[in-house]
């Protein structure tokens, strides 16, 4: 998946604007829009309202969360905890990208938001990297990953799957050829009943 | 887009294959001593030492009569102590390009277990290194350190970065028409200019005219 396609799912999440025109509401083919009056904040999918701001329709109003103390505190609570914690939109980074480069004047305190979204990513990112360390070396045959992103998931998409299929092939090869011999009577006993353990886990994967 | 499951047609298949394995001659085999360059006789004789493809020992059964399969050196527990103590620095390409493959194939022959475990052990130890050199991708020049399917691993972890680096800096990447709707604009801008041709053809004349004068 592109990060464009993981941007066009984004864009359907809903921000508030203050359109400076006022209009009938707009009725879409995912449902209606308004109705616009000048100087009243609405509700309207970020598609939209990327493309009003970028004809200076209306002016942005920044989710509640894009504001520096916030995110402060999510950094350090990221920082803190072992686990994700919960991001305040499901699409943090598309949001803040989308709005931060077509307003930046709506947003105060652009360049320092961007820098703590970016920080804040990074630091999911390179959990995420390592904890798929330990599961890939660990013996756990499953791995939750509760409060990741689309955008997160991608990167490391389709290597940690691919990775995984070359590793279980391997794996099961392995076991195989064990079973085989032990099944002939080449084996000891002792390895005998470390095969039976290995195929079980083979099953659960 | 990345050929895992080998098969008759794949051309990494088709390489892993070829490479030769040492085996040693069980029981004499009679008017094959042509596959030994070194035998004098006909016949190929018990104890000797010859090189066959892998195709053609992978037909064979693994408690066959006729030979014993060694396994190379590159597996042997030398190695495998190496492997377990730190993989990520172990030059795999240069030790062989297929190592993962050409050690699947040749699991079922080691009597001892080895080679199984090594791979799937190297591999386990070896993704977080891949992981990380597909994030920056400065080391990429490195060819030799990295087995054909490790590469194709990191080809596709680079992949996904440049496009992720693009997007951030909202260049390059727009969502491009599904391959089906081209396909079928395509058809139709075909349809249609052939019917202009049709309809063109009356025109030529006084174009051409216009043209000489």
């Amino acid at each position: 998946m592109d990060p464009s396609i993981i941007e066009f799912i984004g864009e359907k999440s809903m921000i508030s604007i203050i359109p400076n025109f006022s209009n009938e509401p707009l009725h879409l083919v995912y449902g209606s829009v308004g109705p616009f009056r000048a100087g009243f904040p609405v509700f309207v999918p970020l598609w939209l309202a990327t493309h009003l701001r970028k004809q200076e329709k209306c002016r942005i109003v920044p989710p509640e969360w894009m504001e520096l103390e916030t995110l402060e505190e999510i950094k350090e609570e990221e920082k803190r905890s072992k686990f994700f914690t919960k991001m305040p939109c499901e699409h943090y980074m598309v949001v803040a990208q989308l709005v931060m480069s077509t307003a930046p004047d709506d947003v105060p305190r652009c360049e320092e938001l961007r820098t703590i979204i970016k920080d804040i990513f990074d630091i999911r990112e390179s959990k995420l990297r390592t904890s798929i360390d330990a599961f890939i070396k660990g013996e756990g045959t499953y791995a939750k990953l509760d409060n990741l992103t689309l955008l997160e998931i991608h990167s490391v998409r389709p290597i940690l799957p691919y990775s995984l299929d070359h590793i279980a092939r391997y794996q099961r090869m392995a076991t195989a050829s064990q079973r085989d011999t032990s099944m002939l009577g080449l084996n000891t006993t002792g390895s005998a009943s470390g095969t039976g353990s290995m195929s079980n886990s083979l099953f659960t994967q | 887009m990345m050929n895992y499951f080998p098969n008759y047609y794949s051309i990494e298949d088709i390489f892993v294959t070829q490479e030769k394995v040492e085996c040693k001659v069980n029981t004499r085999l009679q008017r094959l001593g042509f596959l030994d360059a070194g035998a004098e006789t006909e016949d190929l004789e018990p104890g000797r030492t010859i090189n066959l493809p892998l195709w053609y020992i992978k037909e064979l059964k693994v408690n066959n009569s006729y030979f014993t399969i060694g396994v190379p050196d590159i597996y042997k527990n030398v190695h495998k102590a190496v492997c377990e103590a730190e993989t990520t620095h172990i030059e795999l390409g240069r030790l062989h390009p297929y190592f993962y493959e050409f050690g699947r194939y040749l699991t079922p022959y080691d009597r001892n277990h080895v080679i199984g475990r090594i791979i799937f052990e190297t591999l386990r130890q070896r993704v977080r290194h891949l992981l990380d050199i597909s994030k920056n991708d400065g080391e990429s020049k490195r060819e030799h350190r990295l087995d054909n399917i490790e590469s194709k691993l990191h080809e596709a972890g680079l992949r996904t970065n440049t496009q992720y680096i693009n997007w951030l800096q909202m260049s390059g990447n727009h969502i491009r028409i599904s391959q089906l709707v081209e396909e079928h604009q395509k058809k139709r801008k075909r349809a249609e200019r052939s019917d202009d041709e049709g309809g063109d053809e009356t025109d030529t004349p006084s174009s051409k005219k216009r043209s000489t004068m």
